[in-house]
């Protein structure tokens, strides 16, 4: 974990997000749901989506829960904080999207998951983001925190080790 | 739909107590113990109110998952710390509690076929007081046995009402032995999008 | 002494039900733990009696009882299922399972079901 354990840590629920400043950090879990870590290096600033879909179909009422609403409205709360245009400076790092335990072959909730990934990949191509980093798939829960003094991302597993991605 | 409306929260908590019931009946008989239960509330919840529904969202619960099959789609869920479904498992084999300290194959067993019978008897008490088209063939999947973050389990399950739904119901229910107080397990009913509003009409007539 | 196949996805309820079979007098000629293989092992070892359990993965109780009973006309099957409804107890039955057994079972129960059967298939002793 980074070197500054007593460092401010925000967490982020289900379909919000959050956006802060080094020496802060900010962290959430996910499942089936992907988060978007958002990083302006220069001015040490990041943010976290924690996006549970991929398409809000044009419900605005809960812009964090939805790839296409989340992202952009983390975008505009970091262009908030730098005070000024955050197009060319961001990176990307996503974590998430697992596949639900299995629960019967028809169940669609169990792709939601890979639906989330090629959302949030496609969304952020569109907006010439690019992604440093990817920890993805598979069937487990997974903590992620976003250090935006150094962008670097920590991935822990139920009962695993810590990685950095 | 963001609440229940009172007469349909209130049907639909009268037969989930059902099947409350009829799982802390099998529990009692399986473990040879008088079980009772807690029902927790049945609302409509926001997602991160829904997330702490185990407890704190980070801490780490081993659980046994299904499916359901038949008439209603959804989740069930077993779930415990290790501590409490290692007593389960010591209970079963007819061990002094404390002896597993950790899920062998046949602890991990013990715990898949409670939650196999608890699941059974809940769908079974639904089925015998829902409509043949919700209640027929109406079952749980095979468990699978599975360490996770609470918050994570909880995001998992949800998922098939959270596609269509703002805010989402998760039926929980709680046991314990009479006399040696709470066993810290909790049985979770999520049933799914489709599923939750089929049952709100089978009981009370369209939304 | 009579042969049982017991099939039933959960190791423990296996044990459980090979507890209570030797007890009733029965040797356990082997266990599957999911229908696919109890169809296979019944084939391979022909039992005097199987107990079917529903919920397995693979293939459930009901497609295995049903190839079984295809195959063998003559397989007696007892489902002993967590699954107490009226159309699994029905099917079961038109599929000619010869017992349906809820669990969790009595197992005082069990044992003089396994018994009886064990006596009524015994060949007459004074002929």
């Amino acid at each position: 974990m980074p070197n500054d354990p007593a460092a401010p840590e925000v967490t982020v629920a289900i379909g919000r997000w959050a956006v802060v400043a080094a020496p802060a950090r900010v962290r959430t879990l996910l499942g089936s749901c992907v988060g978007v870590a958002l990083h302006d290096r220069a001015a040490r600033v990041g943010g976290l989506a924690h996006v549970v879909l991929p398409d809000s179909r044009g419900d605005l009422d809960q812009p964090g829960k939805y790839a296409d609403t989340a992202i952009p409205a983390l975008i505009a709360d970091i262009e908030r904080v730098i005070r000024g245009k955050a197009s060319g400076r961001l990176v990307a790092k996503l974590a998430g999207g697992a596949s639900m335990f299995a629960t019967g072959a028809e169940n669609p909730a169990r792709n939601i998951g890979r639906l989330n990934q090629d959302a949030v990949e496609a969304i952020l191509a569109a907006l010439r983001i690019p992604i440093l980093a990817r920890d993805l798939g598979g069937e487990g829960g997974r903590n992620m925190t976003l250090d935006p003094a150094t962008g670097k991302v920590w991935i822990r597993s139920p009962g695993g080790q810590g990685r950095e991605i | 739909m963001n609440t229940l409306g009172e007469d349909r929260g209130r049907m639909l908590r009268t037969i989930l107590a059902m099947g409350s019931e009829g799982a802390s009946r099998a529990l009692s008989r399986w473990l040879g113990m008088d079980v009772r239960l807690t029902l927790g509330e049945v609302e409509l919840v926001d997602l991160a109110t829904a997330a702490g529904a185990l407890g704190p969202p980070e801490s780490l619960v081993a659980a046994c998952a299904m499916g359901l099959t038949g008439g209603l789609g959804g989740a069930m869920l077993l779930c415990f710390e290790d501590r409490d479904g290692l007593a389960l498992a010591d209970l079963l084999l007819r061990r002094p509690v404390g002896t597993a300290t950790e899920w062998g194959e046949v602890e991990r067993s013990a715990a898949m076929e409670t939650a196999n019978i608890v699941a059974c008897a809940y769908l079974n008490a639904l089925a015998a007081h829902l409509p043949t088209g919700e209640g027929a063939g109406l079952a749980p999947t095979p468990p699978t046995f599975l360490h996770e973050f609470a918050g994570c389990l909880i995001e998992f399950a949800v998922m098939g009402q959270a596609a269509e739904l703002d805010r989402v119901l998760l039926a929980g229910t709680t046991f314990e032995v009479v006399g040696s107080g709470d066993l810290g397990w909790t049985l979770l009913f999520v049933p799914d999008a489709p599923a939750l509003a089929s049952l709100s009409a089978a009981l009370g007539g369209p939304a | 002494m009579k042969r049982l196949l017991i099939v039933d996805d959960a190791l423990f309820m296996r044990r459980l039900i090979a507890g209570v079979a030797m007890e009733a007098g029965w040797e356990v000629a082997g266990e599957a733990a999911d229908g696919a293989r109890a169809v296979a092992m019944h084939a391979e070892l022909r039992p005097d009696l199987t107990t079917m359990d529903l919920v397995m993965p693979v293939m459930g109780g009901l497609e295995a009882l049903a190839r079984i009973r295809e195959a063998d006309p003559d397989a007696r099957v007892v489902v002993i299922t967590a699954v107490d409804q009226k159309q699994s107890v029905l099917d079961a039955i038109r599929l000619g399972a010869v017992d349906f057994i809820v669990k969790p079972f009595d197992r005082d129960r069990v044992v003089s079901l396994l018994r009886k059967a064990a006596e009524r298939e015994e060949p007459p002793t004074d002929g």
